[in-house]
């Protein structure tokens, strides 16, 4: 079974070096003193929709689509004309090569490419499991990257199927305590508004409704 | 023929007609255009082009692109002299005589696309992607960044690109607020809207239950376990018309998932439905099936 996780990241654009192909900063550049040796380099076509078209082989996967594409990237996608300040979400193999630093889980994502969960991905969130019914449970979630403010309201509480709609890798989150929860895109869509703020000082984008959704 | 051509792609491009190089270059790239300088030209191109679409193929899912240099510190849209303007009477003028005469729906249009420099840049070109989009019952989508030669190849404005359009879909505000409640739901029977019967086509059994019999199911519910579940409806077992303390009136239940959850609607019908957890199945089923059949509503017809 293949799967990729992504990790969501704030951007800034430092270079560009054709249509797809940038190199970029992690952190606001004026705090970096512009540091051209901390840029990363990137290519915005090594995406899930790449390997799924039998363009790049797995290993090659880069970064997640272009919002435009049912993605969660909003830098780029083409250049000239592309955005410069945004969301990357890299892959876990991306994120080890370039030493950078893994987000919470409510920054993460998780896309399979075949076997049983094949073409399905899931989105953190944190959420807290209340109580169980029959095969349902009682679910308090909160918007993706509110999780963690202390004086952040739930977005929601929800009976939901966690059997059909959360990741069947993960394990299940225990009743009462605030923990990671991953739900596939259809359900995560039916459910919250907006996509995390990357960079934190972007505004809200609607929840990406996802290619597999 | 030369008509059949300008419907042969997804997209009807219309180039500003002036002597500029720039827009030349693109009219070049894309191989298939029409040029207007002014309303009436535009107007009546596509009043003729609707006329023989009936016998054009592939009439479906077609854009209609205007190409243009932007002008004014607007950034409105220039077709030769005129600027596309909501503003403006003239530009209303036509775009409600295409609406009012459905050329764009016999045409197969279901985008209009305002292709210039930055025409969604400024606040009067978004309110005429906006009002545009009202108008004609479309979308509406203009550029947020540069346009040039290279966005454009046979047949139109490159798919690759479309990522640099704003649409009016994409204008309006995002909603005030999450959808859900923060807590789970409490049930207050006091508080439970009536509920009239009505007939359903799908159907399942009917069963009024009186005020003790009310009391009994309701006493099985957690109550303070209430929450919406996403997604179309569970379909019903049994409907239960539960009698509300004030005389004659009901509130509509819905037993759903083998009983294992009661279904309300507190804000009324024509909201979703609260799902509350039955602590004990068997004794709701029992209960059930004592309780009277309910006869068929009155047929609204």
């Amino acid at each position: 079974m293949s799967k990729v996780t992504f990790y969501g990241l704030p951007a800034w654009v430092g270079a560009i070096h054709g249509p797809t192909v940038c190199e970029w900063w992690d952190h606001d550049p004026g705090q970096l003193s512009w540091d051209r040796s901390l840029l990363h380099r990137l290519d915005l076509a090594k995406t899930p929709t790449a390997v799924l078209a039998g363009q790049i082989p797995l290993a090659q996967v880069e970064v997640d689509d272009h919002a435009t594409k049912g993605g969660r990237t909003t830098i780029g996608p083409l250049w000239p004309g592309g955005t410069m300040i945004g969301a990357v979400w890299v892959s876990e193999t991306y994120l080890q090569a370039n030493k950078l630093t893994a987000p919470s889980h409510e920054f993460q994502l998780i896309q399979y490419f075949d076997g049983e969960q094949q073409n399905r991905r899931f989105y953190g969130f944190q959420a807290s499991v209340l109580q169980t019914q029959s095969q349902l449970s009682l679910v308090q979630l909160w918007h993706p990257g509110t999780g963690a403010t202390a004086a952040a309201q739930p977005a929601g509480t929800w009976w939901l199927d966690l059997g059909a709609s959360a990741d069947p890798s993960a394990p299940p989150p225990s009743a009462g305590q605030p923990a990671p929860l991953y739900l596939d895109a259809k359900a995560a869509s039916q459910l919250v508004t907006y996509d995390p703020k990357i960079p934190a000082a972007v505004g809200t984008l609607p929840f990406p409704a996802g290619p597999g959704a | 023929m030369a008509d059949r051509a300008l419907l042969a792609g997804p997209h009807l491009s219309v180039v500003s007609a002036e002597p500029d190089a720039v827009l030349q270059g693109i009219a070049h790239a894309i191989g298939r255009v029409l040029t207007v300088d002014r309303p009436a030209a535009l107007a009546s191109a596509l009043v003729h082009l609707a006329e023989v679409t009936a016998c054009a193929p592939g009439t479906a899912g077609r854009t209609l692109d205007l190409i243009g240099h932007t002008r004014t510190a607007d950034s409105l849209l220039s077709l030769g002299g005129w600027l596309v303007d909501a503003a403006d009477p003239a530009t209303v003028a036509v775009f409600r005589d295409l609406a009012e005469r459905a050329v764009l729906r016999r045409l197969g249009i279901h985008a209009l696309r305002l292709l210039g420099c930055h025409s969604a840049g400024t606040e009067r070109g978004r309110d005429t992607i906006g009002r545009l989009a009202d108008l004609l019952g479309v979308e509406v989508a203009g550029m947020r960044e540069l346009l040039h030669v290279g966005h454009f190849g046979p047949g139109g404005f490159r798919e690759a690109w479309s990522f640099l359009l704003v649409r009016a879909s994409e204008l309006h505000p995002p909603p005030a607020g999450p959808p859900g409640v923060p807590g789970p739901r409490v049930l207050e029977l006091a508080a439970l809207p009536a509920i009239a019967r009505a007939a359903h086509p799908a159907g399942c059994p009917r069963r009024i239950a009186d005020e003790r019999a009310t009391h009994r199911i309701l006493a099985l519910v957690r109550r303070a376990a209430g929450a919406c579940m996403p997604g179309p409806p569970v379909p019903p077992s049994v409907e239960l018309a539960l009698a509300l303390p004030f005389a004659a009136s009901y509130h509509l239940a819905h037993v759903v998932l083998d009983g294992s959850f009661l279904r309300l609607y507190p804000d009324g019908a024509a909201h979703p439905g609260v799902l509350f957890p039955v602590d004990d199945r068997e004794s709701l089923h029992r209960i059930i099936a004592g309780l009277p059949a309910a006869p068929d509503p009155p047929d609204p017809r």
